[in-house]
C-alpha cells in the first residue's frame, strides 16, 4: 500500500530580489522521514523551508501536505493546514511580550480553538518535554539562547504538528547551548517526528537524520541517504563543501 | 517680595477668576475634542501606511510630510480669516479644533507608524506559521508591541496636543491664555498670565514626567 | 474656482503687499537665525550643568528642562515679554523676548541631542584609541569630536526645522514677521492671497529642509559606517 508523503513538493521556483533562487525543485518526504538540507550559503535552503508553509509564496509549483494542496490554498486552509506544521526559526521569533507559557499557548487558543485550561495542561507538557517547566512564567528576555529556542520548540510542538521544519536552530546560538537544543530534537527524532531541517551540524546531521539533500545555487545537487552522502560524496561540489566543513 | 507681588497678586487673580476659569475649560474641552476626532483617523492612517496598497503608502506619505511643513498658527489663521473670503466662515473655536484636528492625527498617525515599524518581520511569520490568523496575529501578537514601543511617543504627541490648544489665542479664542491676555489688557496687571502658565503646567507636567517615565522603562526593557 | 482664484491667488493683491511681506520674511529670517545661534549655545550650557557634579545643580537643570518642554511656546513667549524681561530689568521688546523665549525653549533640545550623541559614541573608540597611544585630548579632538559633529547633524537639522515652524508664534508679542505682515497685508488689500503666499512659502521651505535633512541623514549614515 503506498502511503501519500507527508510533504510533496512539485516544481518550486522563486525569485527573490529579481533573481532566481530556486530553479525548480521537486520533492517527496515520507512519514516519520528526517530530511536534512546542507549546502553552501545563498543557496536557497532557508528559501525552500519557507516555500513549504507558504511565508514565502513560490512563483510556480506545488506543495502538498498529506496529499492536500498548500500552494493556492483559501486563507482559511492555509491557516488550518499552518497549525499542522511547526517551524522553528534561526532567531527563535519568541513574543517578547508574553511568558514562556503564553508564547506556547496563544496559538492552541487562537488557531485550535482549545478552552484555556486545556491549553495551559499541553503548553506546560510540551515545556516539560523540552526541559523547561520551571520557566513557564519567565519572559524570553530573561532566558538564554538555547532556553529560548527550547521555548520555541515547545511552542511548535504543543500543536502536534504533523511536519516539523528547522531553519537553522542553532546557528544563532553560543557555542556551549547548541547541545542543549540538538538534544530535544534528537529527541523528536526519536519520537518518530517527520522533520526538516536546514542545518551546518554536521555531528547532529551524521547522527540524527536519515535523508541529506545538498542544495547549491537553487538546485539539488545530491539526494542521498545520509551515511552515503558524507562517506562517498558523488558531485564535485559535495566534495568541495564537505571538505570546506570538516 | 514686593516686587513678586506686583507680578503674582492671588487676590487680582481671583477676582478674575470667571475669565480664567471659562478659558481652562476651552482649553480642557479642546484638547478633550481634539483628541477624540484624532485618535481614530490617525491609527487608521498608520495602518494604511504600514499594511496598505503602495499607492495608498506613498499618498498618505506624502499628504503627512506636507502637513507637517505648515505651522499650525498659520493654518488656524488660514481657517479663520481666509476662509470667510470664499464663503466659508468658521468660529475661532470651530476654527482651532479643524486645524489641531488635523495635525493631530498627523502626529498620532506618526506615533503609531514607529510602533509598527518596531515589530520585526520574524514576529508576523512566528505568529503566521502557528496558523494564527491574521486579526488574531494583529491583535495578539503586533499590537501589543507596538503599543509599548510606542507609549512614550504617544505621551509625547499628547503634551503636544494641549500645548497646540494655546494656539487659539492667535485668533482671539478666549482659551485659558486668550483669557489671561484680555484680563491683561483690561487691567495690565500680569497675574492672570502667571495664572495662566501655572494652569498650563498643572495640566501639561505630569504628561511630560510620564513621558520620561514611560521613556525609561523603555530603555530598561530592550 | 474664480472666485478661489481672485481671493487666494491674486497676484495684483499680492504684489501690493510685497512690502509688508518682504518686512515680515526678513523678521521671521532675524528670528530664526538669532534662535539658531544662541539655542545651540544654550543646550551647551543646559548639558554642562545637568552633569555638574552637585546635586542641587543637576536637580534644578532637571526642572528647568520639564518646565520647558512643558510650557507650550506661545504661553512662553508671553510670559517671557510681559514678566521675564521687566523682571531681569532688560528692555522689553518683542524681537529679545522671542530670541529669548525660542532659544530658552529649544535650547533644552538641543541640549537632549548632545546628551544622545555623547551617549551614541562607542567606548570602544576611547579604548582603541588609547592602545594607538593617544592621550584623551587628542582622542577627544581627532576621534570622538568628528563623530559627535556627524551623529548631530542629522537631529540639528530636525531641530532647525521645528524652529522655523514655531517662527509665526512671535507674532503674539507683537513682532513684525511674517504672519504679522501678511494679516497687515490682508487688511491693507482686502484679500487673502498675502497670507496663501505666506503659507506656500513658508511649506516650500520647510519641505526643502525636509529634503535636505534627509539628504543630511544619509550623509551621516555613510560617514559613520566602519
Amino acid at each position: 500500500m503506498s502511503q501519500v508523503p507527508v510533504l510533496e513538493m512539485r516544481g518550486i521556483r522563486k525569485s527573490l530580489g529579481g533573481h532566481e533562487v530556486l530553479h525548480g525543485i521537486s520533492l517527496d518526504v515520507p512519514n516519520g522521514q528526517v530530511v536534512a538540507v546542507v549546502g553552501p550559503s545563498g543557496g536557497g535552503k532557508s528559501t525552500l523551508l519557507r516555500c513549504i508553509n507558504q511565508l514565502e509564496v513560490p512563483d510556480t509549483g506545488t506543495v502538498k501536505l498529506d496529499g492536500e494542496l498548500l500552494t493556492g490554498a483559501t486563507p482559511r486552509r492555509l491557516e488550518q493546514m499552518r497549525a499542522r506544521i511547526g517551524m522553528v526559526f534561526q532567531h527563535f521569533n519568541l513574543f517578547p511580550h508574553l511568558t514562556a507559557r503564553q508564547n506556547v499557548t496563544l496559538a492552541p487558543i487562537y488557531a485550535l480553538g482549545l478552552p484555556e485550561a486545556e491549553a495551559n495542561e499541553r503548553a506546560l507538557a510540551a515545556l516539560k518535554q523540552v526541559g523547561l517547566a520551571r520557566k513557564a512564567d519567565a519572559y524570553p528576555r530573561h532566558l538564554s539562547g538555547g532556553q529560548q529556542q527550547r521555548v520555541a520548540i515547545a511552542r511548535a510542538m504543543v500543536m502536534r504538528p504533523r511536519l516539523m521544519l528547522f531553519d537553522e536552530p542553532t546557528s544563532a546560538l553560543d557555542a556551549e547551548m547548541v547541545n542543549e537544543v540538538l538534544q530535544v530534537m534528537r529527541d523528536l527524532v526519536a519520537e518518530g517526528l517527520t522533520m526538516v531541517v536546514v542545518s551546518h551540524e554536521m555531528r547532529f546531521v551524521r547522527n540524527a537524520a536519515d535523508r541529506i539533500l545538498f542544495l547549491a545555487d537553487g538546485q539539488i545537487v545530491e539526494d542521498r541517504p545520509a551515511l552515503d552522502f558524507l562517506e562517498n560524496p558523488a558531485e564535485e561540489r559535495s566534495i568541495q563543501f564537505i571538505a570546506a566543513i570538516r | 517680595m514686593d516686587r513678586l507681588h506686583q507680578y503674582f497678586d492671588p487676590a487680582f487673580v481671583w477676582e478674575y477668576r470667571d475669565y480664567l476659569i471659562d478659558g481652562l475649560v476651552v482649553t480642557l474641552m479642546l484638547s478633550a475634542l481634539t483628541f477624540a476626532f484624532a485618535i481614530l483617523p490617525g491609527f487608521i492612517v498608520a495602518l494604511g501606511r504600514r499594511f496598505g496598497p503602495k499607492w495608498l503608502a506613498t499618498l498618505l506619505a506624502g499628504i503627512v510630510n506636507v502637513l507637517r511643513s505648515v505651522p499650525t498658527v498659520l493654518t488656524v489663521v488660514f481657517i479663520y480669516l481666509a476662509l470667510p473670503f470664499i464663503g466659508l466662515t468658521l468660529s475661532a473655536f470651530a476654527s482651532v479644533l479643524v486645524s489641531l484636528t488635523i495635525m493631530q492625527i498627523v502626529y498620532f498617525s506618526e506615533v503609531f507608524r514607529g510602533g509598527l515599524a518596531a515589530v520585526g518581520k520574524g514576529q508576523y511569520e512566528a505568529a503566521y506559521a502557528c496558523g494564527l490568523s491574521r486579526m488574531i496575529v494583529l491583535r495578539k501578537v503586533v499590537l501589543p508591541q507596538a503599543a509599548l514601543v510606542a507609549a512614550p511617543a504617544f505621551a509625547s504627541s499628547l503634551v503636544l496636543l494641549v500645548q497646540n490648544t494655546s494656539i487659539g489665542s492667535a485668533v482671539a479664542l478666549n482659551d485659558l491664555i486668550g483669557a489671561a491676555l484680555t484680563v491683561q489688557n483690561i487691567s495690565g496687571a500680569p497675574s492672570p498670565l502667571v495664572a495662566a502658565a501655572i494652569g498650563y503646567l498643572i495640566i501639561i507636567l505630569p504628561l511630560v514626567r510620564l513621558t520620561r517615565r514611560w521613556e525609561r522603562s523603555m530603555a530598561k526593557a530592550i | 474656482m474664480d472666485a478661489l482664484a481672485h481671493h487666494f491667488f491674486n497676484w495684483d493683491a499680492l504684489w501690493r503687499s510685497r512690502t509688508m511681506l518682504l518686512q515680515g520674511a526678513v523678521g521671521s529670517l532675524q528670528l530664526g537665525l538669532a534662535t539658531l545661534m544662541f539655542a545651540p549655545l544654550f543646550g551647551i550650557v543646559v548639558l554642562a550643568l545637568a552633569r555638574s557634579p552637585w546635586a542641587p545643580v543637576r536637580k534644578a537643570a532637571e526642572w528647568f528642562t520639564d518646565l520647558m518642554r512643558a510650557f507650550p511656546l506661545l504661553v512662553f513667549l508671553v510670559l517671557t515679554f510681559y514678566l521675564l524681561l521687566p523682571l531681569l530689568n532688560l528692555r522689553v521688546d518683542p524681537f529679545i523676548a522671542a530670541a529669548v523665549a525660542f532659544s530658552l525653549k529649544h535650547g533644552v533640545y538641543f541640549a537632549e541631542i548632545y546628551r544622545s550623541a555623547w551617549l551614541a559614541v562607542d567606548r570602544g573608540q576611547f579604548q582603541a584609541a588609547h592602545s594607538l597611544g593617544l592621550s584623551t585630548f587628542r582622542t577627544i579632538q581627532l576621534v570622538v569630536v568628528p563623530q559627535v559633529l556627524l551623529i548631530v547633524l542629522p537631529p540639528f537639522t530636525s531641530q532647525a526645522t521645528l524652529i522655523l515652524r514655531d517662527l509665526p508664534l512671535a507674532f503674539i508679542i507683537g513682532y513684525f514677521e511674517i504672519l504679522t505682515g501678511a494679516r497687515a497685508a490682508q487688511v491693507f488689500v482686502r484679500n487673502a492671497s498675502p497670507l496663501v503666499g505666506a503659507i506656500i512659502a513658508y511649506g516650500a521651505t520647510l519641505i526643502l529642509l525636509q529634503w535636505a535633512a534627509g539628504r543630511v541623514e544619509a550623509y551621516s549614515k555613510r560617514r559613520l559606517e566602519a
